[in-house]
């Protein structure tokens, strides 16, 4: 079964981020959306996914958008690091989904409709501010760790879930001390994350963190800990085995849940 | 999603957020089909873990449920809700609502599944409505417990904080509602001791409420005494005293007793009390006086009647299967721990094993079909934390925790042997597993039993595995 050894093994797995990307993330924290599209046009796998993401209904461009420029120009600085940080994401995707009925594909759509529900919520709350709003894109990073820990122990896991309810993140938590978030945030810091965008995602996860984080930051957090299961019970994402991974703290997001429904229902 | 059951109880837990829509994502034509082929008293929904339900979802849940109920006759229900989602059932279902609802899973097992309180325990209870209110306490009643109502909410409130232990009652419940209901015969385990809770009539029904597998596992598992609490009963016909008889019967086969308990001299003729005496059929004037009464427990209880069926002894089929069940305990505890245990000793002997400075504690599963027997495992108290901390964690709040996650822990080498074994074209099933917090109870149990003693070494320390009929 999973314990220490297996995380190292996986976070020693992770690429550091690649120098294009680097030096994409670079010009557009400097809102120069011309020199990201250039150093993008040189890496041809980021090229392809960027096309492949953005002619995507979510994003409503009508026609297909094929130019880089016209890509980054259309996206938006904001969208277009979100996007990136999807990118990053999707390099360490498993090789096949064991654990989750999901693919390539259905784990874009994951991402995507993360991404668009947390920018919604930011709206309603008035919130403007791109570290806030990168926080969302890690958190379809804990489904790719859960699945790269225990999709070689997919029988065991369900053995276990037999006998009471139990997540697959308590079980790696009561083996290691550590959580899929808590390796989630390692690879965050490793792709040179935005801290604020770490911190938002430490504290809707991991309990004992909340403490060290200023009350703002555990505020929203707490949006976005609601956001992980308003994603995760669409019936598509229940069906793909998604609702069940990690637990639902409800103390802790109990005084924003009905300001949250709300918000939901209008997403819905 | 898959339900876990416990006690005889099915718990689906989604999380986040219901309605219509999403529902049916939950709880599948798969689990259904699955629920209804388990021995099981009750399909419940925990809501611990949901931010928010819609009417058109929680209708459909209960569609589902009932769809369950169709196919086997259970109780269904949500349980481990909050207040407001207790308003929220009363406000969407007209304060008529066709199912029951339960605080916690605790609440719910005073009322279905294998009841795991103690005959007598005390449980506190507040309900607005008067017809819940007394439907409530009947329901306890009749299964032995004693149901403390609050005549508020702040007098609840009260008595629950000045019971911070809790030692005085075993459970609280204010947000209960008992719907419909499946009229089953209640089971209590009380040490080495199953009481049945009858009431009213014992006619031709009592044959459709009684749990008969529940009662021969637990003759295989090696319960000796089944009581029958009859305060309550008005009248035995002639059907209830056949029922008895051939209970009495049965279980005088494996060196069991039937007894009948607070039986009322009106409730039944003298004839067919002396049928029932001629049966074998005891008669004690009430529980409580039975309970205080050590020495008649220990007797019916102890074990001490060897008979025909108890007498089997350990046999080549079974000795043939012995490596399927060391093997499937080798890779459980691997699987959990990361630790491979040896096996370092195997010897054909009764159970005989000393009492060491560190407590022992034991859990055993009687399986019948093809082939029939018991394992029985063994643990020290470190193994046994090593064992259930995948489930627990580091910090272990209590031995009933312990002896919960244990029970767990022998689930699944039960149902691994199940499994190979099927493989092999033998199939068996599986009783609910028993624990033992002393090994005194335990060794009592299996005296003059022989079986296959295995010793497993966990790093520095043993445990047991011990394989009998």
């Amino acid at each position: 079964m999973v314990d220490s050894n297996k995380i190292e093994e996986l976070l020693s797995s992770i690429p550091p981020l690649p120098k294009t990307l680097q030096m994409v993330i670079k010009a557009l924290n400097s809102d120069d959306l011309t020199k990201a599209a250039k150093i993008t046009q040189e890496d041809h796998a980021l090229t392809f996914y960027l096309k492949k993401l953005v002619n995507k209904p979510y994003f409503g461009f009508g026609s297909q958008v094929e130019n880089i420029t016209q890509i980054y120009g259309a996206l938006g600085v904001l969208r277009a690091k979100q996007v990136i940080n999807s990118y990053m994401i999707s390099l360490i995707l498993p090789r096949s989904w064991v654990l989750f009925d999901l693919s390539k594909e259905g784990f874009e759509d994951l991402q995507i409709s993360t991404i668009e529900a947390w920018e919604a919520i930011l709206i309603k709350l008035e919130i403007k501010d791109w570290e806030i709003s990168l926080s969302s894109t890690m958190l379809p990073a804990s489904i790719i760790v859960c699945e790269r820990l225990f999709g070689e122990y997919e029988n065991e896991l369900r053995i276990l879930k037999e006998q009471r309810f139990i997540t697959a993140d308590k079980i790696l938590k009561n083996r290691t001390g550590e959580g899929f978030f808590d390796i989630a945030i390692k690879i965050a810091k490793l792709w040179m994350m935005p801290q604020k965008s770490i911190d938002i995602l430490e504290s809707s996860s991991i309990k004992e963190s909340r403490e060290r984080h200023k009350k703002e930051i555990v505020q929203i957090s707490k949006y976005l800990h609601l956001l992980f299961f308003h994603i995760t019970s669409k019936p598509k994402f229940i069906r793909a085995k998604l609702n069940d991974i990690i637990d639902l703290d409800i103390e802790f997001i109990e005084d924003v849940e009905d300001r949250f429904y709300e918000i939901a229902k209008e997403l819905d | 999603m898959r339900p876990f059951i416990k006690h005889k109880i099915a718990i689906f837990s989604p999380q986040g957020f219901i309605d219509g829509n999403n529902a049916p994502s939950f709880i599948t034509l798969e689990d259904i089909k699955f629920c209804a082929s388990r021995e099981i008293d009750a399909a419940l929904i925990s809501l611990s873990k949901v931010v928010h339900f819609n009417k058109n979802g929680i209708s459909s849940l209960v569609q589902i449920l009932e769809e369950i109920r169709g196919k086997r006759a259970i109780t269904i229900g949500f349980c481990d809700y909050r207040l407001k989602h207790f308003e929220n059932f009363k406000k969407i279902f007209n304060e008529n609502i066709p199912f029951c609802l339960f605080d916690t899973q605790k609440v719910a097992n005073l009322f279905v599944g294998v009841i795991q309180a103690e005959v007598g325990s005390k449980v506190l209870l507040f309900a607005k409505e008067k017809t819940q209110k007394n439907s409530i306490a009947f329901e306890l009643h009749k299964r032995g417990l004693k149901a403390i109502m609050a005549k508020d909410e702040e007098e609840f409130e009260k008595i629950k904080s000045e019971d911070m232990d809790g030692r005085e009652f075993y459970t609280y419940a204010k947000m209960i509602y008992i719907g419909s209901f499946q009229d089953k015969i209640a089971s209590n385990v009380h040490g080495n001791l199953i009481i049945y809770n009858v009431a009213d009539y014992i006619d031709n029904s009592v044959n459709e409420r009684f749990d008969i597998v529940f009662h021969k596992n637990s003759l295989n598992v090696g319960f000796k005494f089944f009581v029958f609490e009859c305060k309550d009963v008005c009248s035995v016909n002639i059907h209830g005293v056949n029922f008895f008889s051939k209970l009495s019967v049965a279980a005088a086969e494996y060196g069991g007793t039937i007894a009948l308990c607070g039986l009322k001299s009106n409730a039944i003729t003298e004839s067919f009390r002396s049928e029932l005496e001629d049966a074998g059929v005891l008669f004690f004037s009430s529980l409580e006086k039975l309970l205080e009464d050590k020495e008649t427990l220990e007797e019916y209880s102890g074990g001490a009647a060897i008979n025909k069926k108890s007498s089997k002894t350990l046999n080549k089929t079974l000795i043939s299967k012995l490596p399927i069940f060391i093997n499937s305990a080798i890779y459980t505890m691997k699987i959990i721990t990361n630790i491979e245990p040896k096996k370092s000793s195997l010897k054909i002997s009764t159970l005989e094993i000393e009492e060491r400075e560190e407590k022992l504690l034991s859990t055993s599963m009687g399986f019948y079909g093809d082939i029939d027997g018991m394992m029985v495992l063994i643990f020290t108290q470190n193994v046994a934390k090593e064992a259930c901390k995948i489930f627990l964690g580091d910090e272990i709040k209590s031995q009933s925790e312990l002896i919960d996650g244990l029970s767990e822990f022998a689930n699944i080498i039960a149902g691994r042997s199940k499994t190979t074994l099927s493989q092999q074209k033998c199939n068996i099933s599986l009783t609910l597993p028993r624990t033992f917090e002393n090994i005194k109870d335990l060794t009592k149990n299996l005296e003059g039993k022989k079986g296959a003693f295995v010793q497993l070494d966990f790093g520095d320390t043993p445990f047991y595995l011990f394989l009998t009929r």
